[in-house]
């Protein structure tokens, strides 16, 4: 199924869907509004209806947006330093430290409520931490390779999951967000929760595209990559710091959302191809579009309740991914 | 020169090889030789910077190697590493395109003048067949062949290969060494990790041999490609032979003969290349052998002296002397048997047949038919083979023979392992 289309037009389709489900996702919700009064809305005076816009609606659609961008673009790089398909953004312990750190802000949020806010810093700095962690694991005591990595991530994340299960167990009545929290979801965030991530996202994003040639040329291996010029040391360890200011920005925010960063790039790849310079700004398109039609869903279909954005996508994703594998 | 190495030392943890040397000129072609984990992919990887020498300095075009940028570098010296991880998603034009990023610039888009340059190498490596096909659908070798391209499209005036005929065919071997030499007679520079040694004896213009102990012989391949040498790197014992088109040299491994069984006295009497199934295989059997009169250098001489069978040597071309007549008269009466191959009989041979007369058992291989074919003596030598016939002598071909001296000489004692 390598279907191989030319990439601007894929680039193309890929903007004129992502705009649909912008505009879906900003019109369709409790307060359907239709295209005229959408209008309206821009134009006109401060409303209540422009209120609901301004300041649920339309951060609601941003945080989708930058968060499927963030997630299918820290996949795409994960699977090009690993040169595995399996490899998500949360492969190095990225999930488990933003959700102890999620834990620890929303436990101790009951006793000094300034906290109860500060969940996305506390799961951002989780993150950060975990990652911070595995990395000086896998660097002492020998050589920095990407097996070495990846055995301490599974080695941390299993060590904060324990940790995160204990505090679970101990004090379930007073964790009761946590689960909601780790299931992934965009309510209930602000401009200010956006404007926390933003200069994370920015950066990683700068990063990995001030490498992105040499993430393609990784591709053919270490050995040839650096043959072909690329200080391949520097390269691995920039992308991942990109990849990693990525996807922990997005977990601060909206917990673990799953399948995006495994899925998107793979659906990219069949249409256009393994060039990374290409798979990688198509699959942040895709995986924003993907991310705004799942959280239209995951509020609209069952409304007026809601459920958690990451369901939405392991539902839809998981099967999905098992078709492209047997297609093969 | 074009690549220096001064005083490296290389290793991971441990140092594998010390205070290596070399410079190497425009045009060379070395191939790098020597057993497993002698460092020769080590030498490699620190050659174009991928793993650093531990010690010493290396110098690319009289520049310290680690001045140079990637790219920079990239411009200078392709590189085909051994068997790198599967870049299988990607078609065989994608991956030789690849060669060309040291020469763009941005987000390294190609120009005309690039596919050009793609296109030209594809076809010299023999790979423009590939084109459209997904590296996954290549076979070992096909893969091989595209990566072959790719090093070239990098148009390098250093080449660096890394066991580049893994996985391919014999013909393709070939070409692809056939290939490098090429290009370096136009003036690239090779260097190439090779596990073939008559290969590398054949196609490269130096070779450095290295043993578990470092570098043991840096020169021309007839200089390196020596029985000493092969010794002294792989712990083994060859024959080294020159190749008789090329004069190039060529090595054959020394059999440890398994000698099953001990078995009696025979005497051989062959030459000119007609001992050359009878000898070996009646040594394999356990026999004590001795072969003789033959003439020095005659093929089965060697071959018999190889095995370290006691002969009875003449001159070369000349014919038998009277001594050696009757040292094979001697060995003739001590032997329980003796066995003569088919081959051809001068006046210069003759006493070989005229000796015969003593044997107790007396074998003769071809037939009386055969034999006249092979008498330059105007019927001398056959009518030798008919007297010996009528007092005993028989016909037999090499199957029966060996069954039929199997069958008459028991083993005297059965040994677990052969001697030798």
């Amino acid at each position: 199924m390598h279907l191989r289309l030319r990439p601007l037009t894929v680039l193309l389709i890929l903007t004129l869907v992502l705009a649909l489900t912008v505009l879906l996702g900003i019109r369709l919700g409790a307060v359907s509004l239709s295209n005229g009064q959408l209008w309206d809305l821009i134009t006109g005076s401060p409303s209540k209806t422009s209120s609901i816009l301004l300041q649920i609606r339309l951060p609601r659609v941003v945080l989708g947006l930058l968060a499927g961008m963030s997630l299918a673009a820290a996949g795409v790089v994960w699977q090009g330093i690993l040169r595995n398909p399996l490899a998500d953004p949360y492969l190095i312990g990225i999930s488990s430290g933003g959700a102890l750190g999620a834990a620890i802000a929303i436990f101790f949020g009951g006793l000094f409520p300034w906290i109860s806010s500060a969940v996305p810093l506390f799961a951002l700095l989780g993150s950060l931490g975990a990652v911070a962690l595995v990395y000086f694991l896998a660097a002492s005591g020998g050589k920095l390779t990407i097996e070495r990595l990846i055995l301490c991530g599974v080695a941390v994340s299993s060590f904060f999951s324990a940790l995160l299960s204990l505090m679970v167990v101990a004090h379930s009545d007073s964790l009761a967000g946590l689960y909601f929290w780790m299931m992934g979801g965009l309510s209930g965030r602000t401009w200010t929760d956006i404007g926390l991530a933003l200069p994370y996202q920015i950066v990683g994003f700068f990063i990995v595209l001030y490498h992105l040639r040499s993430l393609n040329i990784l591709q053919l291996g270490e050995e040839a990559a650096r043959g072909l010029g690329v200080s391949t040391k520097e390269t691995i360890a920039m992308l991942s710091l990109g990849a990693t200011l990525l996807a922990a920005s997005t977990v601060a925010n909206c917990g673990m959302i799953g399948f995006i960063g495994l899925v998107i790039p793979h659906i990219v790849r069949r249409l256009v191809g393994s060039d990374l310079r290409i798979v990688l700004p198509l699959s942040a398109i895709l995986g924003a579009a993907v991310l705004v039609a799942a959280d239209l869903v995951s509020r609209t279909c069952w409304a007026p309740s809601e459920i958690p954005v990451g369901i939405i996508t392991a539902l839809l994703g998981a099967p999905f991914f098992l078709y492209l594998v047997y297609r093969r | 020169m074009i690549l220096e190495a001064e005083e490296i030392s290389c290793g991971y943890k441990k140092e594998i090889f010390g205070n290596l040397s070399f410079g190497v000129r425009p045009g060379e072609f070395i191939g790098v030789i020597g057993p497993n984990g002698c460092g020769k992919s080590t030498l490699l990887k620190a050659l174009y910077g991928y793993h650093p020498p531990l010690k010493g300095c290396i110098k690319v075009l009289g520049k310290a190697l680690s001045s140079y940028t990637g790219s920079q570098l990239a411009r200078v010296m392709a590189v085909m590493p051994q068997d790198p991880p599967e870049d299988s998603s990607f078609r065989a034009e994608e991956v030789v395109a690849f060669a060309r990023h040291p020469f763009t610039n941005g987000l390294g888009w190609l120009g005309k003048e690039d596919e050009k340059i793609i296109e030209e190498a594809m076809l010299f490596a023999g790979a423009s067949g590939f084109k459209g096909r997904l590296m996954s659908e290549l076979s070992g070798g096909e893969r091989q062949r595209v990566r072959f391209a790719r090093a070239i499209a990098q148009s390098p005036r250093l080449l660096l290969l890394d066991e580049p005929t893994t996985h391919m065919d014999l013909n393709r071997q070939l070409e692809l060494l056939d290939l490098t030499a090429r290009i370096c007679r136009e003036g690239v520079t090779a260097v190439a990790v090779l596990h073939d040694l008559n290969q590398a004896a054949q196609f490269c213009s130096r070779l450095l041999l290295f043993s578990s102990q470092g570098l043991l012989a840096d020169g021309v391949p007839r200089r390196v490609i020596t029985e000493e040498n092969l010794a002294a790197s792989f712990g083994v014992p060859v024959q080294v032979c020159l190749h008789p088109q090329s004069g190039s040299p060529y090595l054959l491994p020394r059999l440890t003969i398994n000698r099953r069984a001990k078995r009696g006295r025979l005497h051989v009497v062959a030459g000119g290349g007609s001992g050359k199934n009878l000898i070996p295989e009646l040594y394999r059997m356990g026999f004590e052998l001795s072969v003789g009169v033959v003439n020095a250098l005659d093929s089965d001489a060697e071959l018999a002296s190889s095995l370290g069978i006691p002969l009875i040597l003449e001159a070369p071309f000349s014919a038998i002397s009277l001594e050696n007549s009757q040292l094979l008269r001697e060995q003739i009466a001590c032997a329980e048997a003796v066995v003569v191959a088919l081959t051809e009989y001068g006046e210069g041979n003759l006493p070989n047949l005229e000796a015969l007369s003593g044997a107790r058992k007396l074998f003769f291989t071809g037939s009386l038919e055969a034999i006249e074919k092979h008498d330059h003596t105007g019927g001398k030598a056959a009518n030798l083979y008919a007297e010996l016939l009528e007092g005993g002598a028989s016909f037999l071909t090499e199957e029966d023979l060996f069954s039929t001296l199997a069958k008459e000489h028991r083993t005297v004692e059965l040994r677990l392992f052969g001697e030798d």
